[in-house]
């Protein structure tokens, strides 16, 4: 196995870790869940060539939170959908990476600056939790839906823009 | 079927994409038809054996009040004790309890669940009712050797027959997916006299949980004169959020029931 390789084996056991044992105890004012294990999946790269295989890791990082929180498939929806979404988003934010020819593009604060990083993070975050909340409570009304989405996104999108930042200091090493 | 295979080659991502999300949905729509097929969920191995070491490691920090509660509640057995002596006829409830500890829980999404540490060879059946010392937490869904996944109250299809206090009118609770601290009530003629503060109790209809369990008392009531039911919402007197040791009732009654059948259809 590639150095590579372990090293998203290691941030998945972390963010997934981190999500089970720390997070999903956190219910800040009932409303609000941070959904941190996204990082896993902004973390891996954006490859033309691996696609298919990126789309099954995020499905079945998706299976193993609906394990954990007994909410068979909402979390694999979500999670596949922002895989799909991630790389026609950012290409959308910056269009000059469709000339390159690298295989494989890795978010990275320092290169795309901290403007982009936001927009990037909060839109996918924002992505990702309003699918789930509302195939989780589509029978609920659609301003509890709105506020749930809103104050655990914003709480989410904060967290993973704060770990990018450490994330930028370890690959400068 | 040149074109077709050239199709497929062209789009395999869209149309893995595609696939993908319809077996997510198709999950999602199996698991909320309450079907049994839900083999990936909270008392499968892993899962549970990580819950059970995490919730020893939380057990610790709450160690205090825990024994405040538990010196609150040896004093209410021995009042119990007492008023028994006094008047044996009143059963105090019809149910045994099987004691259990929650290893997981939710609050704050739209269908709850929560995970005890007691499974089949405790006993446990799945349509068990689980109550705590102050109210209704659920009703058993699953159920592993050691582990039992339990429906929360605060599920959008948990519905617990419940009764007015101090005038036995009867009517239905169901959360409405707002806060974990309330619920509503429904199916109370809009006649009937009610006041804030009112305490609910369980009806014990169906033998799931036992009769006379408080479950909480009226906090809001929002009817028009016009209407034909109350608009009721209760408050819980449980801390849903904080509670940790739950019983699991055994229904005694409903034995009895099948043992007084058997003795029919033997004779």
């Amino acid at each position: 196995m590639s150095k590579v390789t372990i090293r998203h084996i290691i941030n998945f056991i972390v963010f997934i870790s981190l999500q089970v044992l720390i997070f999903n105890n956190i219910f800040f004012m009932g409303y609000i869940n941070p959904y941190v294990y996204l990082m896993f999946l902004f973390l891996l790269p954006i490859s033309k060539k691996n696609q298919n295989l990126l789309l099954l890791i995020a499905f079945l990082t998706g299976i193993v939170m609906d394990a954990f929180q007994n909410s068979m498939g909402l979390h694999t929806f979500a999670c596949v959908l922002v895989m799909y979404l991630k790389s026609p988003i950012l290409l959308s934010l910056i269009p000059q990476l469709k000339n390159k020819t690298q295989n494989n593009i890795v978010f990275s604060i320092n290169e795309f600056g901290l403007a982009t990083t936001i927009i990037y993070t909060s839109i996918l975050v924002f992505i990702h939790h309003f699918a789930l909340f509302f195939i989780e409570a589509f029978q609920f009304d659609l301003g509890n839906i709105l506020l749930r989405t809103i104050a655990s996104g914003i709480v989410t999108s904060i967290l993973l823009i704060i770990f990018q930042f450490f994330n930028t200091r370890n690959s400068l090493k | 079927m040149r074109n077709l295979i050239e199709l497929i080659n062209k789009y395999n991502h869209q149309i893995l994409f595609i696939l993908l999300e319809v077996f997510a949905f198709f999950l999602i729509i199996q698991n909320n038809s309450f079907q049994k097929a839900a083999f990936i969920n909270s008392t499968n191995g892993v899962t549970a054996t990580s819950f059970l070491a995490i919730s020893n490691v939380k057990s610790y920090f709450s160690l205090k009040s825990t024994n405040e509660l538990l010196l609150m509640e040896n004093a209410k057995l021995k009042s119990l004790i007492s008023y028994q002596q006094k008047d044996s006829i009143s059963s105090i409830s019809a149910s045994h309890f099987i004691p259990a500890t929650i290893i997981n829980k939710s609050v704050a999404r739209a269908n709850n669940y929560i995970t005890i540490d007691k499974g089949k060879i405790d006993g446990i059946k799945k349509g068990m009712g689980v109550v705590s010392n102050n109210g209704v937490i659920g009703i058993v869904k699953e159920t592993s050797k050691h582990f039992s996944s339990v429906l929360s109250i605060l599920h959008s299809k948990s519905k617990v027959s419940v009764v007015i206090k101090k005038n036995n009118h009867f009517g239905s609770l169901q959360w409405d997916g707002k806060s974990y601290k309330k619920a509503k009530i429904y199916d109370i003629p809009s006649h009937v006299d009610l006041q804030l503060g009112d305490t609910i109790i369980t009806s014990g209809f169906s033998y799931i949980f036992p009769s006379n369990t408080i479950v909480g008392v009226i906090s809001d009531i929002k009817t028009k004169e016009a209407d034909k039911f109350h608009n009721l919402k209760m408050s819980f007197i449980e801390d849903l959020k904080e509670v940790k040791y739950v019983n699991v009732c055994q229904p005694l009654q409903k034995e009895e029931k099948e043992l007084l059948e058997e003795q029919l259809s033997n004779e």
